[in-house]
């Protein structure tokens, strides 16, 4: 492949519509068959994939306030990444198709409850669907300011782009550490509306962070495989890879944090959570999460080589981002299915028909404009990259 | 040697000093006599430790009793002051540690004295839970040990054991942290100094001599030493806000509150780092080692952390909300509308309203403001604890045992004891010690005046078509830190 550019083949381009068209149908015929599992398992791979678009933006966004001028080399990487994002606002919005199947306060039976009843000005169909409306509005236009500023750098040179790109970055940062808080606890937290916990919103922030660098990093080692981006040298992938290590750590640091203060109070309100999950055959998957979320990348990260191997940084990203799949899981499926812990046919469709979609919106991303932001002032910084 | 730079890049020192001038510089204050205007501040905070050391006195020959306490309010003033120093002690090792991981070069000049300071503020925590048992000499019975006690032993299930053994580790692995990166420094000091000078400085510095292998082992073991760090400064504060975390009580279960006060705890040492340096700074005569640009990214954590202190405290607003749980309301709701209201908006206005002015570039770069901008986070920081801790006690379940808690003389003098310390202790080490890292300075010298020497021509522009792949070899299986300092060295005056 040419240097600088990506082409996606187009034998590749059908065989992802068509299993991607197979993955969704699968879920549509659930859809009719058995409406509250079709929508959990919809829910969760939605979710899913748009905390990697939202990792990558948070990741540019960070790069930017930073200044750290050596992220340039992958920062059309991320934009790639985060150009999934309207397709995941879009499904997101789809959401709102399913909200009675899957939100038990929005049905006629959250009168009778007094919690619900007390926290029923913000637990509303209609403040959640517009809530949900602001916010995805508020994340494309923070992406596509970032964008359009890094394309027309690529043609005029300006180094004001960058200069108005770290303002546009620090807003987007407080608002998304807002928004995705309001998020997290709307969309997910919400599905066990008699729960709450005051972290959830930034072990989600974090989660997405987690989700987005190892996507980013799939996709920068695999085009840098394919011969579309040589200037990825091993000073960068060790970098990121840190910032992924570092990142599952403190992810699995807000884990334990949710976990352990709820366990030692033993408030039965709060635990109830976590009895959820450990009934319904869901314990074992529950454990899981930080075992594959954290100690396994952990260990396998630690020695320094381990952060400059292209193909073992891979693995470890393939278990990442399967660790991200089960938190997710657990966080919606326990609510969504009390009875029945499963991964099934609908659960598969979902996520073949996300997965799909998604390598198809980042890869279109990524053929439009050039892999390498050649005028970005930091760009000498970037490619001279030697940091350990 | 080929830094490349993007045309962006300020350069972090603008003056020009050769690498001999920044040691003479540096071990100016340890050479000459003391100034007039260190000695009067040694007078005052030695005052105000003699205030201490009373107040301390006088509670344990008396008891607990002469506090204000009551039975609502069980915990007051010694565990504000305690977190409140604490908290402090966080920004030495973050800065030596965690910027170091980060390759931030800025932290150069300012690690040595906020280590210290780190260091100081940790011993000054540490009294308040040492004399609250008022018998302060059986101290030890904290530590797990095989005794001759009986059954008495330490209950490993109290997160106030655990702050004993965080608060220890901290202290033990930041104190060799610092030691360890004083010792070359100490070695120039010995090769400047004569007499019994050059003897207690040889004994200090440990046959330091210079040489690269020695600098080779250097590095591995300070490189090792801000990986075990960092964990550290996390581990504190998540701990001490467990002390509170871990209980039943509204206002204080909420497990948001290990990141939080790591964040609050980040957001209270920078400010109490920029209250230092901009004094010290001054009076030391090193405004050209310890910049407006220092400064200025030192405003920018605080922007960060205080950003997150705030998300955390609307966090905590909203879910007390959202809870549904009567209680849990009425403990924000007293928190913000009750007789304490003016503690709660005193916090909110030092640690959310004013930091939001390090917004404009203007006012992160005069010293002036930062300065006073610095002490408004500090008592608003001090004020998060109190309203933490009071607001959420006094007024319990039991309507009947409502009540106000009111500091008596003695606490209060005992907190102005720990200033007193926290002051002598740090007019001695800018006294004794040289204040910023000699070695450490000299090793970024070249890269933070890069800028200011025609370093434009590797700006922007000029990689287009350069394959960088050449570059690889350079510095390759060294520690960049290492390589940093061997072309500093190697350059030497040319550099500069």
């Amino acid at each position: 492949m040419k240097r600088g550019t990506f082409v996606l083949p187009g034998s590749t381009r059908t065989a992802l519509l068509v299993i991607g068209t197979v993955g969704f149908g699968t879920l549509g015929v659930g859809l009719a068959l058995s409406p509250a599992r079709a929508w959990s398992a919809y829910l969760i791979n939605a979710f899913y994939f748009l905390a990697m678009a939202m990792g990558a933006l948070t990741l540019i966004a960070l790069l930017y306030v930073a200044k750290a001028g050596w992220g340039v080399v992958i920062k059309r990487v991320a934009e790639g990444v985060a150009g999934y994002l309207p397709w995941a606002a879009g499904s997101m919005l789809l959401v709102l198709a399913g909200v009675h199947h899957l939100y038990s306060w929005s049905g006629a039976h959250g009168h009778d409850d007094p919690i619900l009843k007390a926290k029923s000005a913000y637990l509303n169909v209609p403040g959640f669907a517009g809530r949900m409306v602001v916010i995805l509005a508020l994340w494309l236009l923070f992406a596509g300011a970032l964008r359009r500023r890094s394309l027309a750098q690529d043609a005029d040179g300006k180094v004001t782009h960058t200069t108005s790109s770290v303002a546009i970055s620090a807003g987007f940062l407080i608002v998304f550490a807002l928004s995705g808080s309001v998020a997290s606890f709307d969309w997910i937290m919400s599905l066990g509306p008699h729960w709450q916990s005051t972290i959830f919103g930034w072990y989600n922030l974090t989660g997405m962070l987690v989700a987005g660098l190892a996507a980013v990093l799939v996709f920068a080692i695999g085009l840098k495989r394919l011969g579309a981006l040589p200037e990825l040298n091993v000073c960068h992938i060790h970098d990121l890879t840190k910032l992924l290590f570092g990142m599952t750590t403190f992810w699995a640091y807000l884990w334990v944090s949710q976990y352990l203060l709820i366990w030692y109070a033993n408030i039965p309100e709060e635990t109830a959570y976590y009895l959820d999950r450990f009934d319904g055959g869901y314990k074992m998957l529950f454990w899981i999460v930080p075992i594959v979320g954290w100690l396994v990348p952990f260990l396998l990260l630690l020695p320094r080589a381990a952060k400059r191997s292209e193909s073992h940084v891979l693995r470890v990203c393939a278990v990442v981002l399967v660790g991200r799949w089960i938190d997710v899981y657990v966080m919606v499926a326990p609510q969504t299915m009390p009875e029945h812990a499963g991964i099934g046919l609908f659960e598969a469709g979902g996520f073949v028909g996300f997965a799909c979609l998604f390598v198809l919106a980042v890869s279109g991303a990524l053929m439009r404009t050039p892999l390498l932001a050649k005028r970005d002032p930091y760009w000498v910084e970037s490619v001279h990259h030697h940091g350990t | 040697m080929a830094e490349h730079l993007s045309s962006l890049r300020q350069p972090l020192v603008t003056e020009e000093r050769s690498l001999h001038q920044i040691t003479n510089e540096i071990c100016a204050p340890m050479e000459r006599r003391p100034t007039p205007l260190w000695w009067a501040g040694l007078a005052l905070a030695v005052s105000a430790l003699v205030l201490g050391i009373y107040c301390v006195t006088y509670q344990i020959k008396t008891g607990v009793g002469v506090w204000g306490l009551n039975k609502t309010v069980g915990w007051a003033f010694d565990i504000t002051n305690f977190v409140f120093w604490v908290g402090i002690g966080h920004a030495g090792t973050l800065i030596s540690a965690i910027l170091f991981l980060f390759r931030q070069k800025w932290r150069t000049s300012i690690n040595r004295a906020a280590e210290a300071m780190t260091l100081f503020a940790v011993m000054c925590a540490a009294l308040f839970p040492i004399i609250h048992m008022g018998r302060p000499w059986l101290g030890f019975w904290m530590l797990p040990y095989p005794n001759s006690r009986g059954t008495l032993w330490v209950n490993f299930r109290s997160p106030l054991l655990w702050d004993v053994f965080a608060i220890s580790t901290y202290f033990i692995v930041s104190a060799v942290f610092w030691y360890i990166g004083l010792i070359p420094d100490l070695a120039t000091v010995r090769d400047r100094s004569k007499g019994l000078g050059k003897k207690i400085f040889s004994l200090m510095s440990f046959g330091w001599t210079g040489s690269s292998r020695t600098w080779s082992r250097y590095e591995s073991v300070y490189g090792l030493l801000a990986g075990l760090a960092t964990p550290l400064v996390v581990s504190v504060h998540t701990i001490v806000s467990m002390d509170f975390a871990t209980s039943v009580i509204p206002g204080w279960h909420a497990t948001i509150f290990p990141p939080y006060f790591v964040a609050g705890a980040v957001f209270s040492g920078f400010a109490m780092v920029l209250t230092l340096m901009i004094v010290a700074r001054k009076v030391l005569n090193i405004q050209h080692l310890i910049t407006i640009r220092h400064l200025e990214n030192m405003t920018k954590v605080i922007l960060v952390t205080g950003g997150i202190v705030g998300l955390a405290y609307s966090t905590e607003l909203f879910v007390a909300w959202y809870s549904g749980n009567l209680y849990e309301r009425f403990a924000f709701r007293n928190r913000a509308f009750g007789p304490y209201s003016w503690a709660y908006w005193t916090m909110v206005a030092c640690n959310v309203g004013f930091p939001q002015l390090f917004w404009f570039k203007k006012i992160r770069t005069t010293p002036a403001l930062i300065f006073i901008l610095s002490i408004i986070i500090n008592i608003g920081m001090w004020f998060e604890r109190f309203v933490i801790i009071v607001t959420s006690l006094h007024r319990d379940f039991l309507p009947s045992s409502w009540a106000m808690y009111k500091p008596t003389f003695i606490e209060v003098g005992t907190f102005i004891g720990t200033f007193g310390l926290f002051f002598t202790l740090f007019l001695l080490f800018a006294k004794f010690l040289p204040a910023v890292s000699i070695g450490e300075v000299k090793s970024v010298n070249s890269f933070a005046r890069h800028r200011g020497h025609g370093g434009s021509s590797h700006s922007t522009g000029h990689a287009e078509g350069e394959e960088p792949s050449h570059e690889e070899e350079e510095g390759e299986g060294q520690p960049g830190y290492a390589t940093a300092r061997v072309k500093a060295g190697a350059e030497g005056e040319v550099a500069v």
